[in-house]
């Protein structure tokens, strides 16, 4: 079976070979290191094998406003999921040696860390951080406070903050289910 | 990490789910702000025994400070970080 009978109506190869270079800039642009670009680029085109675009493309721009938008979102991502990483190495590093996970319990941390990212993209970084130590190290508030220069009143604040985003979500999740008449 | 013993709740979220609130309603927006910052506090090293007492009240004050905090237990173990 060829690409292109994968992807009907559009020819899949031609459009890689017509538009993976270019994507590959615009993606080296944003991202500044050919590794990330090279991935996101091949990602882009896996994606358009797996769900082909509705109508297929009329024209070159068409095509590359598409592979754009479909970036754009890739980026955000791969950025959201770097700075979690990131917060929680941060984090790692600030610990004192008796407060450290184990290596098994920190890749679950980091994995339960990226499925949650998109429910805390937008509180500050420092509030992860506060809800971590807090949290999965068990560290005491005023230790807490003085890692993140912050008042133990606003660590508190912190934390409740990013409790109550995994509570609505939560809720959200058993309400969905309790809508759907099957589970009734 | 799991809620300290000598707080956590001896109800679970099945049994609140039973109780006089609407099957399914998910307790209001104050509610589950309430909860999450006495969760917040219980687990600083700030919390008195006056503030567990407090805290126990709330929580037996209605069914809907159950039901949110049941959501507080779920997050918190949901999280994936309970040891």
């Amino acid at each position: 079976m060829s690409i292109s009978q994968l992807s009907a109506p559009q020819d899949l190869g031609t459009l890689y070979s017509n538009h993976h270079g270019w994507l590959y800039q615009w993606l080296y642009r944003r991202l500044n290191n050919s590794a990330d670009a090279a991935d996101l680029s091949h990602d882009a085109f896996l994606r358009l094998i797996v769900r082909p675009a509705p109508r297929g493309f009329g024209s070159t721009a068409e095509a590359r406003a598409y592979l754009r938008s479909m970036a754009k979102g890739m980026c955000i991502n791969l950025w959201r999921r770097r700075e979690i990483e990131q917060a929680w190495l941060d984090t790692l590093a600030a610990l004192p040696e008796s407060h450290a996970p184990s290596a098994e319990h920190q890749a679950i941390i980091l994995e339960a860390l990226n499925e949650i990212g998109t429910l805390l993209s937008d509180l500050p970084p420092k509030a992860s951080s506060a809800f971590l130590m807090s949290t999965v190290c068990e560290m005491p508030s005023s230790e807490v406070a003085r890692e993140l220069k912050v008042s133990t009143r606003m660590v508190r604040k912190y934390v409740a903050q990013v409790m109550l985003r995994c509570m609505l979500a939560q809720a959200h999740a058993t309400t969905t289910a309790l809508l759907d008449p099957e589970t009734r | 990490m799991t809620l300290d013993r000598e707080f956590t709740p001896r109800f679970t979220a099945g049994q609140v789910a039973t109780g006089s609130t609407v099957k399914g309603e998910v307790p209001s927006h104050e509610v589950m702000e309430a909860a999450a910052e006495w969760y917040a506090l219980l687990i600083s090293d700030e919390a008195g025994k006056q503030d567990r007492k407090r805290w126990q009240d709330w929580l037996t004050a209605s069914d809907e400070h159950r039901q949110a905090w049941s959501y507080v237990e779920r997050g918190s173990a949901s999280a994936c970080w309970s040891h």
